[in-house]
């Protein structure tokens, strides 16, 4: 017991050595983790979302893009309004509002950025949510947020959120990519809702409304011309955009914004890793005539590998699960896979260099 | 197969050179001194390597590095192997100090042969033996007294702190490195590296020092220092010390009371007249 005490406080000894290489290990995994956790959230959110948008392109969606016009005098024309609102009762359409929601409560979701899905068909555009056919009030909290529970009075409901979505739970939107929905506050409201809101609300469920032109109850075209008159009433002229073909143009979009994020981090995670590599077998050269030396004089090989392991824990697996710890607590979720990662990376490195280490003392020694 | 050996019968004191070869041992400045065991008609040797063979597998092809050598070290005795490079010089020293397992054979230590668990071979290489390299062995980013004190830390009652490096001093002090001891490796010449590395072997009071090349990267002048340091402690009439030295450096054969030529994985004692000459 007292020769092992011996031999780990041997082994934290010889760190002291190697003060600059511990502390580049540090900056490198420190370096590699933030840079990973900051682009993987990013590339997985707009994947996955994408992958995900598959199903709503399997109901030949049509959305909208719109022009507004200022110079025009505007309306609160509410026939649009009511049209989607009766097409979200059918099931033959879906919309959310993302922005501009409870405008004039300020600290609204305590201030966290709110999304709201309508229609039963919800599950469409929002992904990750459970039960996502029911169109009961609800609302749930991001995976992010802090908080045990959030109340939430909106179109005449007073919910209250307490359960938190999947940490992978993300929306796609026909405007732009994917979105985690890790800091939103998500509430699924019934189409009876829409009505009850405020116009800057359903100004903005209008502009997100997609219709499902494949659903046998599919908006008429007498009902879609009225929705585009009422929207252009209302300031806003709307041009249909048939998402099936679009989503190719997009997923090509989405491809290469992958490639310009994974590439250089995949470039970036091999190159520091046959760094860490190097900088383990370096370490464990530079104390290659210590340990012979021992060996030489009476230390067991069991008795060295104690001292080896104290001495690659501190110097290697300490200093490049450190940063990744550290980032970790700051910014949790972002940092996971990152974190997993170089967990793998740091045990692959760490039991190569022990098993270098030890065979090299037995090869150099016979 | 030509095997040269050590006749048993004429192993019966160490101071008896003359026995093995056309040397006379009153010839040679650095005779041995009479031991303290003389008259005894059985001396028991510290070492004994009985019909060792190693053969090393390189590629497809199998080199015999030893071929059923034979060799007995006894008490006071300065045992030389001499040999080219590659000859299997080290590969024995490495067999002697239970450094590597012989394919054949058996090495006997004091009368008995050791089992071979790592740990009983660990506490041989800690007890018994005391190893010397070309290289110095030494580490030089720590100090002397940290240098020499590895020994004691592998003793079967290890001894730390001061009391190490009490003993230390006492060892650095036979080796003309008294007041060293504080001194970094690194900030040391040559000659008092290796003296670094004698003192190290000698703090555990071996028994055997098994020297590989030990004057090789040594000039004139330190290269006779370390061989009297070694002669002096290899004939220590208080003593049951012995020394195994594999060399190919010509300094080191009037410090020897018998010379063994390696070559070819056979063992062969040489006549040093014939060697100086």
């Amino acid at each position: 017991m007292r020769q092992f005490g011996h031999e780990v406080g041997n082994g934290i000894a010889l760190v002291a050595n190697h003060f600059i290489q511990v502390i580049t290990i540090m900056m490198l995994m420190g370096l590699v983790c933030f840079s990973i956790g900051m682009n993987l959230p990013i590339v997985t959110d707009k994947a996955i979302a994408l992958y995900q948008s598959q199903e709503l392109r399997a109901h030949d969606p049509v959305y909208f893009t719109a022009y507004y016009d200022d110079t025009r005098e505007k309306t609160e024309d509410q026939a649009s309004v009511n049209i989607l609102a009766n097409e979200l009762t059918k099931g033959t359409a879906v919309s959310y509002i993302s922005n501009d929601i409870e405008l004039s409560h300020k600290d609204f979701a305590n201030r966290h950025h709110v999304f709201i899905v309508m229609g039963s068909k919800a599950n469409l555009a929002v992904f990750g949510i459970p039960h996502p056919q029911s169109t009961k009030p609800r609302a749930y909290l991001g995976s992010a947020l802090t908080e045990t529970s959030i109340n939430l009075p909106i179109a005449g409901y007073k919910l209250t959120a307490r359960e938190h979505l999947p940490a992978n739970a993300s929306f796609f939107s026909p405007h732009g990519f994917g979105e985690s929905f890790a800091h939103y506050v998500v509430i699924v409201l019934p189409p009876s809702a829409l009505l009850r809101m405020d116009e800057a609300e359903k100004e903005n469920a209008l502009f997100n409304t997609v219709f499902l032109m494949n659903e046998p109850s599919h908006i008429s075209d007498h009902d879609l011309s009225a929705f585009l008159h009422s929207c252009h009433r209302r300031g806003m002229d709307f041009i249909p955009q048939n998402l099936s073909v679009d989503l190719p143009e997009q997923f090509r979009k989405v491809v290469a914004f992958t490639i310009s994020y994974v590439v250089p981090s995949l470039a970036l995670l091999i190159l520091v890793f046959f760094l860490f590599y190097s900088l383990g077998k370096t370490l464990v050269r530079e104390e290659m005539t210590e340990l012979r030396i021992r060996y030489l004089f009476g230390a067991t090989l069991g008795s060295l590998s104690i001292r080896v392991i104290t001495f690659l824990l501190l110097s290697l697996v300490i200093p490049a699960v450190l940063p990744t710890a550290l980032l970790a607590y700051w910014a949790q979720e972002k940092f996971v896979i990152p974190g997993i990662i170089i967990l793998i990376f740091t045990a692959i490195v760490f039991v190569l260099c022990t098993l270098t280490s030890m065979r090299t003392i037995k090869r150099s020694i016979s | 197969m030509t095997i040269h050996t050590t006749d048993s019968t004429l192993a019966t004191d160490s101071t008896t050179v003359v026995n093995y070869d056309t040397v006379s041992a009153t010839a040679n400045p650095t005779q041995s001194p009479a031991s303290p065991e003389e008259g005894n008609t059985m001396i028991q040797p510290l070492l004994e390597l009985k019909r060792i063979t190693h053969r090393y597998h390189q590629g497809d092809s199998v080199i015999t590095a030893l071929d059923t050598v034979n060799l007995e070290l006894l008490p006071h005795e300065i045992v030389c192997i001499m040999g080219p490079s590659g000859g299997g010089k080290t590969t024995l020293l490495n067999i002697c100090g239970f450094l590597l397992q012989p394919d054949h054979g058996k090495v006997v230590v004091n009368g008995k042969v050791p089992d071979q668990s790592s740990s009983r071979r660990a506490r041989l290489r800690n007890q018994v033996f005391g190893y010397i390299r070309q290289d110095y062995a030494v580490i030089d980013h720590d100090k002397v007294w940290q240098n020499v004190a590895i020994p004691l830390e592998y003793r079967k009652k290890p001894i730390y702190g001061h009391k190490a490096k009490a003993l230390c001093s006492q060892a650095l002090a036979k080796v003309n490195l008294a007041g060293k001891e504080n001194v970094r490796v690194s900030q040391l010449s040559g000659g008092q590296k290796q003296r670094v590395a004698i003192a190290r072997c000698l703090v555990n009071d071996p028994s055997i020092i098994l020297a590989d090349e030990p004057t090789a990267a040594l000039d004139h002048e330190n290269a006779q220092e370390i061989m009297t340091l070694l002669r002096d402690w290899a004939h220590d009439p208080t003593q049951r010390h012995g020394l195994i030295l594999a060399t190919h450096d010509p300094r080191i054969i009037p410090y020897c009371d018998r010379i063994f030529s390696l070559q070819d994985g056979t063992l062969t004692q040489e006549s040093a007249t014939h060697l100086q000459a």
